[in-house]
């Protein structure tokens, strides 16, 4: 069964045709990063204009890549259920009329339940339950996968997500948009132990989360020191802040692991692609006799591709949408 | 192509409070459409699926599709061109844009004695799209204003019309412009945004 799945909940257009829930025949992500970099962050409205431009491009290149025709496609998947409304509606629209007139069925999915998925399309070794961490610019939770479509959300985060936290100490410091792969690269060469900053909320027994705490105590920091200092401790002060941020995810989901006696932990997002993240939950899970998976790096970031699994097993269980569907900003999972 | 024998669609999700799909078919027009408040995206698919059902029509029978390309919701706008824009793309129908401007300047530029005239439609927080002709020189400027601004702008302004659009003036301009094979490249259409600017560097030559 061919399946193309649409994602626009923010600044990516993505398609991506995937059969049988996880042979990827294509997944075209493109990006705006350009547009909005000068902006220091995403422009609603700039993003919807650029989906709307390239939407029937990026359609035409994801079934050249597949080698397939519209007449093969069995079921378009789309997110209908967060993001911007502005970027949504436009693949929404597109996934409907593309519905219609293969006269084929349409099925809603959530952008964050296709986060969840994007680890189940190449680790076949993910069963059920486990715990599933979802970080990114626009969501950081703690959710525990029962089963296909059962959650359990455990933790969420109070003010900013971690992803969010990385953008926005990178704009302070002048670093560009979007933050995370910057202070990731730069940290490589900075000594995480040379500042230190809080890990928010580890010591509670909650799961929730809070970052912007964090935030704050690093732009004090920078703002005590000369910018010569700063510009010499630059590395340092990023590998010391990542730390904080990923030292905190890790433990919390450790914990979330052990209270709940689960054994297995997937980490998805476009956080879950920072190089020091994935290093440190290996190692801690190694510790505690935990199995931790992460999706490919090109699965990580908003990609449609997640949308079309995700669309496979909605498909497989009658989960099936009308031509009158709507679009939600932030829909609970 | 005889205009008796055309077979096409128009697509106006321009007004925030109206989603429209009329269907010309053989010099007989048949409309529905929904008053929903920013009901676009849930209403426009149906529309069009009913239209051409009632009529017994597949849409790869289509001559082809056009689409009203505002002045009017950026939103809304963006639903009717993504989903003209793939149903385009799929059946391989050509695409027509229609501006609101020019089917009311059409309309209205022969029927009135001024030498200026501004257009005026509804925007959002009580601001009006509008375009300011020329009679006779062939120019005209489009912009975006409140009020009081529209006010200043144009101060000789003394006889306010209200016109309401009438779709045979869309359909007709539809089937001029397919008359004069004056489509719109598919996968790059997109729709007339207008924003805040100098009238005085939007002067545009007429396209109309």
């Amino acid at each position: 069964m061919i399946i193309l799945g649409i994602e626009t909940s923010c600044d990516d257009t993505s398609i991506s045709i995937v059969r049988n829930g996880n042979e990827v025949l294509s997944n075209i992500v493109w990006n705006q990063n350009k547009t909005h970099e000068i902006y220091g962050g995403i422009v609603p409205e700039l993003g919807a204009r650029r989906h709307l431009q390239v939407i029937n491009l990026v359609i035409k290149e994801a079934l050249d890549k597949a080698s397939i025709s519209f007449q093969d496609i069995d079921a378009v998947a789309v997110n209908n259920q967060k993001g911007l409304i502005r970027s949504l509606v436009v693949g929404v629209s597109a996934a409907k009329a593309l519905a219609y007139s293969l006269n084929i069925p349409l099925i809603p999915v959530h952008h964050i339940e296709g986060h969840i998925y994007s680890n189940l399309i190449e680790n076949k070794n993910l069963t059920f339950p486990h715990i599933c961490l979802t970080v990114s610019g626009g969501h950081n939770l703690l959710v525990i996968v029962n089963n296909h479509f059962e959650y359990e959300i455990i933790g969420n985060t109070l003010d900013d997500a971690a992803g969010e936290v990385l953008d926005k100490v990178a704009r302070f410091l002048g670093l560009g948009f979007p933050g995370g792969p910057v202070i990731d690269r730069l940290s490589k060469d900075g000594d995480r132990k040379k500042f230190h900053f809080p890990r928010p909320m580890i010591e509670e027994s909650n799961f929730d989360f809070s970052f912007s705490g964090l935030k704050t105590a690093v732009t004090r920091k920078v703002q005590q020191l000369a910018d010569s200092e700063t510009s010499y401790e630059l590395n340092n002060l990023l590998a010391s802040f990542q730390e904080a941020v990923v030292e905190t995810l890790a433990e919390k989901t450790i914990n979330a692991c052990k209270k709940h006696n689960l054994k297995q932990i997937s980490v998805v997002g476009g956080v879950s692609a920072n190089s020091r993240l994935r290093e440190l939950f290996i190692e801690k899970s190694s510790k505690n006799g935990l199995e931790v998976f992460f999706p490919s790096l090109s699965f990580t970031t908003d990609n449609a591709a997640m949308i079309a699994c995700l669309g496979y097993y909605k498909y497989k269980n009658h989960s099936l949408g009308n031509l009158d569907l709507e679009v939600h900003s932030n829909l609970g999972l | 192509m005889m205009k008796e024998k055309l077979k096409f669609l128009v697509i106006d999700t321009s007004d925030e409070n109206l989603t429209s799909v009329t269907f010309y078919n053989s010099g007989k027009v048949y409309l529905k459409n929904s008053t929903e408040e920013r009901g676009h995206i849930k209403n426009l698919m149906p529309l069009i699926r009913d239209v051409l059902f009632e009529n017994s029509i597949s849409i790869s029978d289509l001559d082809f599709i056009a689409v009203v390309e505002g002045p009017g919701s950026w939103t809304g706008l963006r639903i009717g061109f993504a989903t003209v824009k793939v149903l385009c793309l799929i059946n391989n129908l050509k695409l027509i844009v229609i501006n609101n401007f020019d089917v009311f300047q059409k309309n209205f530029e022969n029927k009135n004695n001024s030498t200026e005239i501004v257009i005026l439609i509804n925007s959002s927080n009580l601001n009006y799209y509008y375009r300011y002709i020329l009679k006779g020189s062939g120019e005209y400027a489009d912009g975006i204003g409140s009020i009081k601004t529209l006010e200043e702008k144009f101060p000789k302004i003394e006889k306010i019309n209200f016109i309401r659009p009438n779709l045979n003036e869309y359909i007709n301009l539809a089937i001029e412009k397919f008359e004069h094979k004056r489509f719109q490249n598919v996968d790059s259409a997109e729709p007339y945004y207008i924003s805040t600017g100098d009238i005085k560097s939007n002067f545009t030559k007429a396209k109309v």
